[in-house]
């Protein structure tokens, strides 16, 4: 209810103004919108850029015979011829045609209007050319892409989380059209969940985002897929080394006044299949041998599903359903059985064994928007959405034993589980009623149920059933967000953008406040400068060792009663120049202070309580004080022959515990070098690079040797005895060497079959080099004049990533 | 020609650190104490090493005996002490220097009998190392199991309860059959748990070992257990029990290793701990 004041308070507030051009601009082709197109009313001063749903509305229309225009690079300029006359509002649709210029690739740009439009800073859009230009780890993938952003880095090749300036993924709110999405990997973090081929841009926010965006600390991404094909049917497909995606699209048959389209994809890896193919031949080849082995050798795959349908009720109102099913599974069950004591000619006693591993995890996403245009110059969004990551390990194991007649059976099962399910409820809207005044405003209300546990269940026959619970946390937390943001164009030169965020959240009973403030001053209409300030609260943590090599999943936890909020104040200068020729210059300067961070204590996992022992390990913290600060260059260039970026980062991240004082986390690299090109080499072949160079992630050395004592006492008798053991300096106190990897792809389109067809070849890590992923450390022996001898301790290095050659071939129909 | 020598210097950058460098430091070893005292069986004593730099070998893995001269890091020519609250110093002396592999430079004293809830200080240095440190701990008291409620012949598979009387320190209890001969075929799961200060009861059930010599055993039958309360004083409590893990658990994290582990022990490493252990045996019976 005060909601509803506020929002009409905030609508009569504003004069209304008289006549309105409003409507969508679409690409001829599919019918896709088209974003950032600059909309345009000819021989005047007066015009818009379509938002990213490819909606504008152009206020203030004088009465008579107008030309509107719609302009974007890649696309044909398109104008249509419009009488304003006694009507209030004027729908009209631009469908442009893309511009085909002989022997000319294609480009579409539509940098200069966001150049023009966005205030905040550190906001960076990413189509899925951008995204497929960087050569990738088998296949391209979005959050390879951002990891060569400025301000992104990356833990080492294994993971292709973010970290954002300072921030942890779990510090990241990840979205896909605008759905939360809690673990957003595969294969523990080495490929991102998201299709690329479903992908039609990627909104990314490293940092001073506005007030419409909250819950987390770092940085905002939110992954915007396909509307779908409104012409005809379309597919494409994608076949590499592991996995291979199928995409089809096309129209809604229209009917009853309804029309729309769809979209889905999906991608599935097949390496499992083939493995277990070969390895099931192999064993009925050799039964003998392989006689108690199991019928699989690879059980693990993953797989995802998007699917998305786009249905316009009226010219007013649209329904959009969004549904994105992504899961990693390792299926796995072994059986065996023994037969022995050989009594009277007869087996006597035999023991089968049945050994389940059942490890499933991912997310499941479904979401139902309506988008109502109440008014040509106000729209609302109202999104209901659930979003569920499940982490389940079941392992079970049978045991059947037979004696004679008697019969043993028993029966262990462990079931670990981690659960996160999100529901959210929001309703957003955007009113353009003034000429300087774009204003918007929502409430989010959120429920989202934790449930981290550890079952045991052992059953014996004639035994007592057991059944233990060691770890059991649940949570139910809500958070309840009311935001208003205005960005007022004070004059042509001068942009403020001011909004408020407020949060309400249940275990603390306590409502926060985030204010959020940027400043854009053009000097010229090339040279942009911003100033930003905000703070971000975070309601929500992860309990993951933070010093993993790898990570499997994100451990997610409600912040506790007792925790304080998490918060993360952000502080950005920056001026961004964009030439002539639409070359973007980006130079930015951040200060980021966090407070009542967690960092989950490592180590000591186990307590005795009662008769059960009790895990603790996801339910100790230090207390964390942490600041990062950093320098950002960056140069994009998206059209031409040869397109790509050259970022730099200067970063220094520092955190602190009581425990360790004073560190630098394992993800903070200071200078880092990223250079992402692709030359087009003719019409029909491609040659991509990325190369990058960075300072070498911190470890903690070692730096001498001690023996200490452990105890035992069985039957009352007490031992003590001796291990060695490393002793370790300061935490991450050293750095391995520097990072370097040399990446190339090339493409080449071809038909084949009558398809359209693109093969593409990509090495990655070209030049071998040794970036170390971690060190171990042990005596070094060489055999020298016919003994073995003792150099000392030497170190040896995990790689990441050697060089490796992946291929694939991408086809559309 | 550029771009020839841009790709040339990439390869030749291209290299990096392929297969094992010997590591140095400039750590500077001190001394590694594990000193107990206690009235229990094994009795007090103090064992004295020193912690070594990366260039010796201290490693006692399998590849030991390749080496012919692995540094010796037990040091036997220390001078300890016990220092009581009234300054009065007990001298304790190398008592096994043989080539046992545990335990080869132990310092004790058969006179030296710790008295409960007193304070004891440590010194030890060593002359031919430069090495010195010193310790304190303030000994426990007896822990009081309240044997009221307890019945005189505890049964298998039926609880009962424990009640002591809390303290101001951490405890230990550990049930276990007092004689588990393999002749008696009967064997009694362990029981070890720890509690925080303060606490005072528990429930125990003591069970079988597996359902083997459950079907076995259907016959009645009486043995003893032992109920060992153990009271321990800080240091020995965090170091063994409290801060056992290392910081750096496992492959996903990275090598296991320590950091420097210090509880009583001043200018040095490890532990100078106590605890005291009070024993009540009880019978038990199958059903």
């Amino acid at each position: 209810m005060k909601f509803q004041k506020v929002l009409l308070l905030l609508i009569l507030t504003f004069p209304l103004f008289s006549k309105s051009i409003n409507g969508f601009v679409r690409d001829d082709s599919n019918g896709e919108p088209l974003a950032y197109v600059n909309v345009f009313i000819k021989y005047l001063d007066i015009g818009t850029t379509t938002n990213q749903d490819g909606y504008f509305v152009i206020p203030n229309i004088p009465d008579g015979e107008i030309i509107i225009v719609a302009s974007i690079i890649g696309y044909r300029l398109t104008e249509q011829v419009i009488s304003i006359g006694i009507n209030k509002n004027y729908r009209i649709e631009f469908r442009l045609p893309i511009s085909s210029i002989e022997g000319e690739e294609i480009t579409v740009s539509g940098i200069r209007q966001s150049f023009i439009n966005w205030a905040e800073p550190s906001r960076i859009t990413l189509d899925f050319r951008d995204i497929k230009v960087a050569p990738a780890f088998v296949e391209a993938d979005v959050f390879r892409t951002l990891q060569n952003l400025p301000g992104v880095q990356t833990l080492n090749d294994f993971s292709s989380a973010l970290y954002v300036r300072g921030s942890t993924p779990d510090q990241n709110l990840i979205m896909l059209d605008g759905i939360t999405v809690y673990n957003p990997f595969h294969l523990g973090g080495v490929f991102s969940t998201f299709n690329t081929d479903a992908i039609k841009y990627a909104d990314f926010h490293a940092g001073g985002f506005s007030a419409k965006y909250g819950g987390r600390m770092g940085s905002i991404l939110n992954i915007v897929n396909r509307e779908g094909n409104t012409e005809k049917v379309t597919g494409s497909g994608n076949i590499s080394l592991i996995s291979s995606k199928l995409l089809l699209e096309g129209p809604i048959p229209e009917m009853l006044g309804l029309k729309g389209s769809w979209m889905l994809a999906g991608r599935r890896t097949y390496f499992d299949i083939f493995a277990n193919m070969v390895w099931r031949a192999y064993k009925s080849n050799n039964e003998s041998d392989t006689q108690d082995t199991p019928n699989d050798i690879f059980p693990y795959y993953f797989y995802d599903i998007e699917a998305k349908v786009n249905l316009d009720i009226n010219a007013n109102n649209r329904i959009i359903l969004s549904r994105f099913y992504g899961d990693d599974i390792i299926d796995w069950e072994y059986k065996y059985s023994n037969q022995y004591n050989y009594v009277n000619g007869e087996y006597a006693e035999v023991t089968s064994y049945e050994n389940i591993f059942d490890w499933k995890w991912g997310n499941h996403s479904n979401s139902i928007t309506w988008r109502y245009i109440a008014k040509p110059d106000l729209i609302f969004k109202t999104i209901f959405a659930q979003s569920r990551f499940k982490f389940w390990i079941d392992i079970d194991e049978y045991t059947y034993h037979s004696i004679g007649d008697e019969n043993l059976n028993s029966e262990f099962k462990i079931d670990v589980f981690d659960i996160v399910d999100d529901k959210t409820s929001e309703i957003n809207f955007i009113f353009q009623g003034n000429k300087s005044h774009k204003i918007s405003g929502g409430l989010q209300h959120k429920n989202v149920k934790f449930d981290l546990g550890m079952k045991f269940h052992i059953e014996e026959s004639g035994v007592d059933t057991i059944d233990l619970k060691p770890l059991d946390m649940n949570s139910k937390t809500t958070e309840t967000a009311l935001y208003f943001e205005d960005k007022w164009k004070v004059n042509p030169l001068f942009t403020i953008q001011y909004g408020l965020r407020s949060m309400y959240y249940n275990l603390h009973n306590k409502t926060y406040f985030d204010p959020r403030l940027t400043f854009k001053y053009n000097f010229s209409s090339y040279t942009a400068f911003k100033l930003n300030f905000g703070r971000y609260h975070q309601f929500l943590t992860i309990a993951n060792p933070q010093d993993e090599n790898f990570r499997f999943i994100d451990i997610w936890m409600g912040l506790r009663e007792d925790l304080p909020a998490s918060f993360a104040e952000h502080t950005i200068i920056g001026i961004d120049y964009l030439s002539q020729d639409d070359v973007l210059f980006r130079a930015e300067a951040y200060y980021k202070h966090f407070e009542n961070l967690v960092t989950l204590k490592q180590g000591n996992p186990f307590v005795d309580e009662g008769d059960l022992f009790k895990l603790e390990v996801f339910n100790e913290f230090w207390n964390t004080d942490a600041f990062a600060f950093g320098l950002e260059l960056l140069v994009k260039k998206t059209t031409g022959k040869v397109k790509g970026w050259v970022g730099y980062t200067f970063a220094k991240t520092m955190k602190r515990t009581d425990l360790w004082g004073w560190y630098s986390p394992k993800f903070d690299r200071t200078h880092t070098i990223n250079i992402v090109s692709d030359w087009e080499l003719s019409t029909k072949t491609h040659f991509s690079t990325t190369i990058n160079l960075s300072s070498g992630n911190p470890y903690t050395p070692i730096i001498g040797q001690v023996i200490y004592w452990d105890e035992s006492n069985w039957n009352g008798e007490d031992d003590w005895y001796e291990n060695d053991e490393f002793l370790v300096g300061e935490k991450n106190s050293k750095r391995y060497p520097i990072y370097f990897r040399w990446d190339i792809g090339f493409t080449r389109n071809s038909t084949l079959f009558g398809l359209d067809v693109e093969y593409y070849l990509q090495i990655i890590n070209v030049t071998n080099h040794m970036n170390p992923l971690m060190y171990y450390h042990d005596n070094k022996y060489e055999y020298v004049n016919g003994e073995w001898t003792n150099l000392g301790i030497a170190r040896y290095s995990v790689p990441m990533f050697p060089i490796l050659p992946t291929f694939g071939i991408r086809f559309e129909f | 020609m550029k771009i020839k020598i841009i790709i040339l210097s990439l390869f030749i950058f291209g290299c990096g650190e392929w297969g094992a460098v010997l590591v140095s430091s400039d750590y500077k070893p001190v001394l590694n104490i594990f000193g107990l005292l206690t009235q229990d069986e094994s009795g007090s004593f103090i064992i004295v090493t020193r912690t070594a730099n990366l260039d010796e070998n201290i490693n006692s893995d399998y590849y030991d005996y390749y080496n012919d001269n692995p540094a010796n890091i037990n040091i036997y020519s220390a001078e300890v002490y016990i220092i009581k609250e009234d300054n009065d110093s007990i001298k304790f002396e190398l008592t096994n220097s043989n080539n046992n592999y545990y335990n080869t430079n132990q310092y004790t004293n058969d006179d030296f009998i710790p008295l409960p809830n007193t304070t004891y200080f440590l010194s030890v240095s060593d002359s031919v190392s430069g090495l010195s440190a010193k310790g304190e701990l303030t000994t426990p008291n007896f822990p009081q199991l309240n044997m009221m409620e307890l019945p005189d012949t505890l049964t298998i598979n039926k609880p009962f309860t424990l009640n002591w009387i809390p303290s101001q320190n951490n405890m230990g209890i550990s049930i276990y059959k007092e004689n588990n001969h393999f002749e008696e075929f009967v064997c009694i799961n362990n029981e070890n748990r720890y509690y925080e200060m303060n606490d005072s009861t528990d429930i125990f059930k003591l069970e079988l070992c597996d359902y083997y010599y459950d079907t076995e055993f259907n016959n009645e039958f009486i043995s003893s257990v032992n109920i060992q309360l153990r009271e321990y004083d800080k240091n020995y409590f965090d170091y063994f029990v409290l801060y056992d893990e290392d910081e750096f658990m496992n492959f996903l994290i990275g090598q296991p290793g320590s950091t420097a582990k210090s509880f009583g022990i001043e200018g040095g490493l490890g532990v100078f701990g106590s605890f005291i252990t009070v024993n009540e045996f009880k019978f038990i019976k199958s059903n």
